[in-house]
């Protein structure tokens, strides 16, 4: 409950950016809200490069300075290998930007969109990280011409 | 006599020759012990051999450019088959943390067909005079098929003392029905086993037919149906998948790991929870 709340809270206060986008439904992904939810300046604390999938731990604060604890999946490592992901990606300390879609039950856990680090560079989830939001998949090739 | 273009031939060769220089060390040197999903097969790579699946194959979601997979029909079930159908929640309705896919919350083998279709990526094919493996890169794991021209077995799951017991893989006979088409047919299934990710079920007399068809050096499909009376009022496709041949003939590691997805489940799929409209929803 007091995770939900924290949520519920930062988005109120306009900390956090929902981006509006069609609904669609995904398999394994129902459970996760079909709006992105952005979180700036975001502090990694962990990043499990792990299956089924690779979990990013980060804490965020909201408009009072609270900080908010998040931890978001994202896709097994061989296939994040396949499109530019390493097991040094993201480590503890980083400062990043993280788009995801939240659970619907309010719990501080969600399904990555993308990340993007200091540089600027970005790293996409398999399937829900295309930029087209509304739970699109993230296709590189459509990116590189490369079929 | 020096001739007039001699000058301007040097400097184009010179310059073809830094370009390929700086190429060159561009490209770091490649490792013959680490798949590279860039490197793709060029092409069809020519007719396919005759009466040969062997070698190491690229599936759905290997970055190799492998054309995308055809998914199960929905099958007609049988009363009980449908009664069986109703336990089990899929993860694609119910996300992991309301599923009772025990593959998703224990790792347990998927089983045939099963693993034929879900997470099937990497595939590697050996031949030996009397029977024929299908290696798995998800979960490391290997299938063994007769073509000594055995017969399925007809006792599998029975109380008699000379029964054979089920297994997760069952039990397999393959021949070629052409040069490039190769007809594996199973059965013996661990009736535990889902047939499919959404939760289809199957029983132990189930018979599931495979047809690999190498259309290329490069080029391998595989068609899947299934017959099972006990459950369904007519035989139905699982899917069809497509491979592409990997230059280097190298996979990576990729499989379900218990503890690991235990962690994953109380850190992140249990939290996230389940839709809450999911029970409304068909599978």
């Amino acid at each position: 409950m007091t995770a939900k709340l924290l949520v519920t809270s930062a988005l109120g206060l306009g900390l956090l950016t929902m981006v509006s986008a069609p609904a669609l439904a995904h398999h394994g992904n129902a459970a996760y809200e079909d709006t992105i939810t952005e979180f700036k300046q975001a502090t990694v604390t962990q990043f499990a490069w792990a299956n089924p999938h690779a979990l990013i731990n980060f804490d965020a604060k909201d408009a009072k300075g609270a900080v908010v604890h998040m931890v978001v999946e994202t896709a097994a490592p061989q296939a994040l290998r396949l499109i530019g992901w390493t097991k040094a990606s993201v480590t503890p300390g980083d400062v990043i930007t993280v788009r995801m879609y939240v659970a619907k039950n309010g719990n501080p856990a969600g399904r990555l969109q993308k990340i993007v680090l200091a540089d600027g560079s970005e790293l996409h989830d398999t399937q829900l990280g295309g930029d087209a939001g509304g739970k699109t998949r993230y296709d590189p090739d459509a990116d590189t011409g490369r079929k | 006599m020096r001739h007039p273009y001699t000058g301007a031939i040097a400097g184009v060769a010179g310059v073809l020759v830094l370009a390929a220089l700086a190429a060159a060390q561009g490209d770091p040197p490649r490792s013959p012990w680490k798949y590279y999903p860039m490197d793709r097969a060029v092409g069809d790579g020519g007719p396919a051999p005759k009466r040969d699946l062997s070698g190491t194959w690229a599936g759905p979601s290997s970055g190799a450019g492998a054309p995308r997979s055809k998914a199960e029909e929905q099958p007609s079930l049988t009363p009980l088959g449908k009664q069986l159908y109703d336990r089990n929640k899929p993860i694609g309705k119910f996300s992991p943390g309301g599923t009772n896919d025990p593959h998703t919350r224990y790792c347990d083998p998927f089983g045939v067909p099963q693993n034929m279709v879900q997470e099937i990526r990497g595939m590697t094919i050996a031949t030996l005079p009397n029977r024929t493996f299908v290696l798995l890169q998800y979960m490391d794991l290997w299938r063994e098929v007769w073509t000594d021209g055995r017969t399925l077995p007809t006792n599998v799951g029975g109380r008699g003392r000379d029964t054979l017991d089920p297994k997760y893989n069952g039990y397999s006979v393959g021949r070629w029905e052409d040069d490039y088409t190769f007809v594996v047919d199973t059965t013996g299934l661990a009736p535990q086993t889902w047939a499919t990710k959404s939760g289809y079920p199957h029983s132990v007399e189930a018979k599931v037919q495979e047809r690999f068809h190498r259309t290329s050096k490069h080029d391998l499909s595989l068609t899947i149906t299934m017959d099972d009376p006990k459950f369904y009022t007519r035989p139905f496709s699982i899917g069809e998948t497509h491979f592409r041949w990997i230059p280097n003939q190298q996979l990576d590691d990729f499989t379900c790991i218990p503890s690991e997805v235990q962690q994953y489940l109380k850190e992140m799929g249990d939290p996230a929870g389940s839709d809450p409209d999911a029970a409304r929803r068909p599978n």
